[in-house]
């Protein structure tokens, strides 16, 4: 097994500073609006989910922010640095993992990490342990990237978003052709970031990973952001799916609680949906004789079409 | 200017470049050492005395078959070499912005502290460097003819310098457009297709400039108008055309830095 890597001690991660700031970002083509008056931040060191579906906007907010299209309006900092007019400064910092990206055919693996390390000007201090960790070997390296799978171009992808140790990662659909074991080491690897002080904005389109990966999510639509917040507090909005069977019959109103809807009774058998705090319906059901309780929280997938739902239907 | 990506660009193409610096080389032997039987044979023969004007108009204005630096002007603007220094002038040129955007390499390479000037500075030069390569190829080919070959020994080597020298700066211009065409183009073959059209409708516009008495001011508007090695070969080619020559791949290039600076990279 690969040793983990010591945390390096930084000094930016005291939860003051903003990482990025996108102010009344707009960007159109033509007449076609990409993204229409999108506004975040994101604290120095946080970890931030980027969601929405296809067309949403997200790659174009990216591509903003990297400096790849210019916006039509708005303004957009990251690390203090203006990145219409202070770029190069912005993307010292940066390591980013595009969506979609390409690889030089005839260059070896390792030429390539050599290439966008030369370019990047910094030492590639985690190059070595991400190949160890990622498994992609010397003997693969060393094998020209046209010869390569999806997943092994992905592992490219991600040893050079990371071998410089950027302060800030910039990452879309960033585990797409990954197996489900080297998906695991990528979370492991956002979460040392995270713990060395880095900040993260990571687009995907599954939900399950930002969920695992983020602190706060912002659900983006039709160019507009529809909903932001802590992924926790999503989460306690959203409805929790409740099934309580009883030992004794439930005596008149017994349910009658704020947060419940959508009761349907069979016997001793209650089935509702709960909202908000938790606290009023467990002292409840503390007083009753309760054979069984299962609780369960929708996930942030159902919390995005709900949202996704609500904003379509205004 | 990147010196990495410059140093990278040239890497990538250094097989395919130093085939076409053979080839020109080659052809211009192959050229001058077919060339320099007609001064045995050809005087005879009122077609090669007093050639068909389509034929002038064809080898760019002027037609010696008796002389090696008439020798050395035909093959400057035979088909073969044209398409040979067009392929050395495309070969970094056409797709330095349009294939890595296509490819998406440029999302990687561009999201590290480059810069979009010092990236297209650095593909200008690597185009530069394969134009140079082939020319170079050329002038050695004619170099080795003239120490070879004894009809091509009347030929000097400053003339001769001085004739690939021009034909330097009209394939140098040849490749900025081709990277003006590339850094507004988001397709290869696009970006390829276009300028393959910019070139062969330059040649054409002055070929039917010196063939059509009526519409021979459009030759004007055509660069290879400007390149005539035969003058260039006998030292006579005014200054005045040499500049025109030499602000077609400066234009092309500031022209090409203001496009790619302010454009949007998507795919």
């Amino acid at each position: 097994m690969t040793p983990r890597r010591p945390a390096p001690a930084r000094a930016h991660n005291d939860g003051v500073g903003t990482a990025i700031e996108v102010e009344g970002l707009v960007k159109r083509y033509g007449r076609k609006g990409a993204v229409d008056g999108v506004s975040l931040s994101v604290a120095d060191g946080e970890a931030f989910g980027y969601v929405g579906p296809n067309g949403a906007g997200k790659t174009t907010t990216i591509r903003s922010m990297l400096g790849f299209v210019r916006p039509s309006a708005g303004r957009i900092r990251i690390l203090g640095h203006d990145v219409a007019t202070d770029l190069n400064a912005v993307l010292a910092e940066v390591g980013h993992l595009p969506g979609e990206f390409g690889l030089w055919p005839q260059m070896t693996g390792d030429e390539c990490l050599d290439y966008l390390g030369a370019l990047q000007r910094r030492p590639l201090v985690r190059r070595r342990e991400l190949c160890d960790r990622l498994e992609l070997s010397q003997a693969e390296l060393r094998r020209q990237v046209r010869t390569y799978s999806r997943g092994m171009k992905q592992k490219i992808g991600i040893i050079q978003a990371f071998q410089h140790e950027p302060r800030v990662l910039v990452l879309d659909e960033p585990t797409e052709g990954l197996d489900p074991v080297m998906k695991d080491r990528f979370v492991g690897l956002l979460a040392e970031h995270r713990r060395a002080g880095g900040t993260v904005f990571l687009s995907s389109h599954i939900l399950s990973e930002v969920e695992e990966t983020t602190e706060r999510v912002a659900v983006l639509k039709a160019g507009h952001i529809v909903r932001t917040g802590a992924t926790a507090d999503l989460t306690g909005e959203r409805v929790h799916h409740c099934t309580l069977v009883l030992k004794q019959p439930l005596a008149g109103g017994g349910l009658d609680l704020e947060g419940v809807s959508e009761l349907e009774s069979d016997g001793l058998l209650h089935r509702f949906e709960f909202r908000g705090d938790m606290e009023p319906l467990m002292r409840r059901l503390g007083a009753l004789a309760v054979q069984e309780f299962v609780c369960e929280p929708e996930h942030l997938a159902e919390t995005f079409f709900e949202i996704y739902g609500e904003s379509g239907a205004s | 200017m990147s010196w990495v990506v410059l140093g990278r660009t040239l890497l990538q193409v250094r097989r395919t470049l130093g085939v076409l610096a053979l080839g020109v080389g080659a052809f211009f032997y192959l050229g001058l050492l077919a060339s320099s039987s007609f001064t045995k044979e050809a005087p005879n023969l009122p077609f090669f005395q007093s050639p068909p004007k389509a034929m002038t108009a064809f080898l760019g204005g002027s037609a010696d078959f008796f002389h090696a630096n008439g020798w050395v002007s035909a093959g400057m603007t035979h088909p073969v070499i044209l398409s040979l220094l067009t392929s050395s002038a495309l070969l970094v040129s056409a797709g330095s912005v349009a294939t890595e955007v296509e490819r998406g390499t440029i999302d990687l390479v561009l999201v590290r502290p480059v810069g979009r000037v010092p990236f297209l500075l650095a593909k200008a030069a690597a185009s530069i460097v394969a134009v140079t390569a082939a020319e170079v190829g050329g002038l050695v080919g004619v170099l080795i003819a003239r120490q070879t070959i004894s009809g091509a020994r009347e030929l000097s080597i400053g003339s001769v310098v001085r004739a690939f020298a021009g034909s330097w700066l009209l394939f140098v211009g040849v490749a900025m457009v081709g990277l003006l065409v590339s850094a507004r183009s988001s397709l290869r073959g696009r970006a390829i297709g276009i300028t393959v059209g910019i070139v062969v409708a330059w040649f054409f516009m002055n070929f039917i400039g010196l063939l059509i008495d009526g519409i021979s001011g459009l030759r004007f508007a055509s660069p290879f108008h400007y390149f005539r090695p035969i003058d260039l070969l006998a030292g006579t080619l005014p200054g005045a055309d040499l500049l025109v020559l030499a602000a077609i791949p400066l234009v092309a290039l500031l022209w090409a830095v203001a496009e790619f600076t302010r454009r949007d990279l998507t795919r």
